[in-house]
């Protein structure tokens, strides 16, 4: 099971003076059960295509496709029209209708930045179980999925009645996030979920994720932090100015020469350590060095 | 979500954007005298002069409307916005067309258009929902030359500008126009924030734009909290960085752009003075050319 955007672009602010493209030509293909991290500067289109994936965002051009055992459901193929206006400005379709939008975004769930400014109801429960009710669940269907996600995140029953808006951030946060893993998603898109929190509650949130990323879940994290990156994710894949530069496993791409000169982007800890090292002559071999145990491994060999 | 505010500013350089905002607020106010201008006279009862003044009002209207057509087409001003916020005023007109069916203005010199079953429905009805609407459009669209044509801002400081003199009358003038202007500031944040909320319920499952209205009513409520929460968060770290800074109402400001008069505002100026003068001889004489014609004579 999989998910695939092909050939979209993404232009903000259409038919206007300030017409921009974010994506260009994205081709990406998210399997099921990875724990893929999507990194790059501010502002090079990360958060734009993110949002291709659950339709929030409707692309200009391009085609995404759920691929089943069996089943290929093209959820929406808007093709390119071959003509341009006389500033030589692509033409745009009109008319982006998607026929299967709800069921899009039930299989993709997505935690904004920030997230706990998305509650509203008066206690968490319910607040919790507003997902799955839309969603088409029963009251106590989905009442029950919401306890669940709850249990999942860490907060028990005392919690159920309390306004959310009596809670700490952090466990707000939480709650918020509850709310979308109630819906049972088969992706969670995750948008920087750990920005503002201090180290532990980052560990902890961190160590959520990967909970949920081992119950089957596809998890789709976009994030700035590099040890993160290295410590859950599987695969990694750098935006840069609206393309997809590389694809690779997280200690590929850190180890690799090139990335050094993409200084908008700060390789974890044990890296920098390596390279710094390196830099004042001593002969490490960075493609051994995978975490800081073997860091320290490689200082003892060479010292010896 | 975008198309509830009209004339959201467009960044060309045109010569409409380069003039003064304070000639354009002061021009703005004199179109709408204009549009609003009663041209019938009041309690006049002979159909002849009823009809008479009706057909002027509608020439007068156009030439306003031509103006303004001009005006927007120099000021690269996209139609297509003015058509989107006429949108929301169709309601609004139905009611004002029935109120205008429903009481008679002028009973007894009444001259029936149609019947709408036992309802008769007189011309002066039809005229008056058609001036109304004609005046909303005039209105929407001269709004959106000024403020599609200036930046907020410098509207702001326009309006501080010609409020000045109240200053002397104890009206906190500039209390004013730093709240006018903040409130501006604020209005693509919270266009923003709303956008963010609406996409984050959205992959919740919201629905804004179909369902029925108990759906309706509770997709709102989950945009409105949490825009309610964010906008206080918002205002109490406004506040708390302004005085942070020292803000004091009380003292003397300096700017950091300040507007600068050109010749071609004067003559602006004089243009919108000339039109002035025109609708007001316009409005003295009314249809009686007898007198004008005497006073030529």
């Amino acid at each position: 099971m999989s998910i695939t955007l092909k050939k979209v672009s993404y232009y903000y602010n259409q038919k206007t003076p300030s017409q921009r493209q974010v994506l260009k030509d994205i081709d990406l293909n998210i399997q099921k059960g990875e724990f893929i991290a999507l990194i790059g500067e501010t502002g090079s289109g990360k958060s734009t295509l993110v949002q291709q994936l659950n339709g929030l965002l409707i692309p200009s051009f391009g085609k995404l496709t759920f691929e089943d055992d069996q089943t290929k459901t093209v959820i929406y193929d808007i093709q390119r029209e071959p003509s341009y206006d006389k500033k030589l400005n692509p033409v745009f379709y009109k008319d982006k209708k998607i026929k299967n939008i709800k069921e899009l975004r039930k299989r993709v769930g997505m935690v904004f930045q920030f997230p706990e400014y998305q509650l509203f109801e008066t206690n968490v429960l319910t607040d919790v179980s507003y997902g799955p009710k839309n969603f088409g669940l029963k009251k106590e269907e989905a009442e029950e999925k919401a306890k669940q996600a709850l249990e999942l995140v860490g907060l028990d029953s005392s919690y159920f009645k309390r306004s959310p808006f009596e809670l700490s951030g952090g466990e707000k946060r939480k709650v918020a996030i509850a709310g979308i893993i109630a819906m049972n998603p088969d992706y969670l898109v995750l948008d920087e979920p750990t920005a503002g929190l201090d180290p532990v509650g980052e560990k902890n949130m961190m160590e959520l994720f990967k909970k949920i990323s081992d119950t089957g879940t596809t998890i789709i994290l976009v994030t700035h932090n590099m040890d993160i990156v290295m410590e859950y994710c599987n695969k990694v894949c750098v935006v840069e100015d609206g393309r997809i530069s590389s694809i690779s496993t997280p200690l590929e791409l850190f180890q690799n020469d090139s990335f050094v000169k993409l200084s908008s982007i700060d390789a974890p800890y044990f890296i920098k350590v390596a390279r710094e090292l390196i830099n004042h002559n001593l002969p490490i071999d960075i493609k051994k060095v995978k975490s800081i145990k073997t860091l320290a491994d490689e200082i003892r060999r060479v010292i010896k | 979500m975008k198309s509830v505010i009209f004339g959201r500013y467009s960044n060309y350089n045109t010569p409409i954007h380069r003039i003064d905002p304070r000639v354009k607020i002061i021009g703005m106010i004199v179109f709408m005298v204009a549009i609003f201008l009663p041209l019938t006279k009041v309690g006049s009862t002979s159909q002849y002069e009823i009809n008479m003044s009706t057909a002027t009002n509608f020439i007068i209207l156009g030439i306003i409307f031509l103006i303004q057509l001009i005006l927007m087409l120099i000021g690269r001003i996209s139609f297509i916005s003015i058509f989107k916020s006429m949108k929301t005023m169709w309601f609004f007109l139905f009611l004002i067309f029935l109120l205008n069916i429903l009481i008679p203005t002028n009973p007894t010199a009444e001259q029936t258009a149609f019947n709408l079953g036992t309802l008769a429905i007189s011309y002066s009805a039809i005229f008056s929902t058609a001036y109304v609407f004609v005046r909303l459009v005039l209105v929407v669209m001269i709004t959106s030359v000024v403020t599609s044509t200036t930046k907020p801002m410098e509207l702001t400081f326009g309006i501080e500008w010609l409020l000045y003199p109240l200053k002397f009358v104890k009206i906190p003038v500039h209390e004013i126009g730093m709240i006018i202007s903040l409130a501006l500031r604020y209005i693509p944040t919270l266009m923003e924030e709303s956008e963010r909320i609406m996409k984050s319920q959205a992959s919740r499952g919201v629905d804004f734009k179909n369902g029925k209205f108990k759906e309706k009513f509770k997709s709102i409520t989950s945009l409105i909290v949490p825009l309610f929460m964010s906008s206080f968060i918002k205002a109490s770290d406004l506040a708390d960085t302004m005085e942070a800074r020292g803000y004091d109402p009380k003292a003397k400001r300096t700017r950091y752009r300040m507007l600068s008069w050109r010749w071609v505002d004067t003559l602006w100026l004089i243009v919108i003075a000339i039109f002035l003068g025109l609708i007001i001889a316009q409005c003295v004489i009314g249809t009686n050319y007898m007198l004008l014609l005497m006073n030529i004579i």
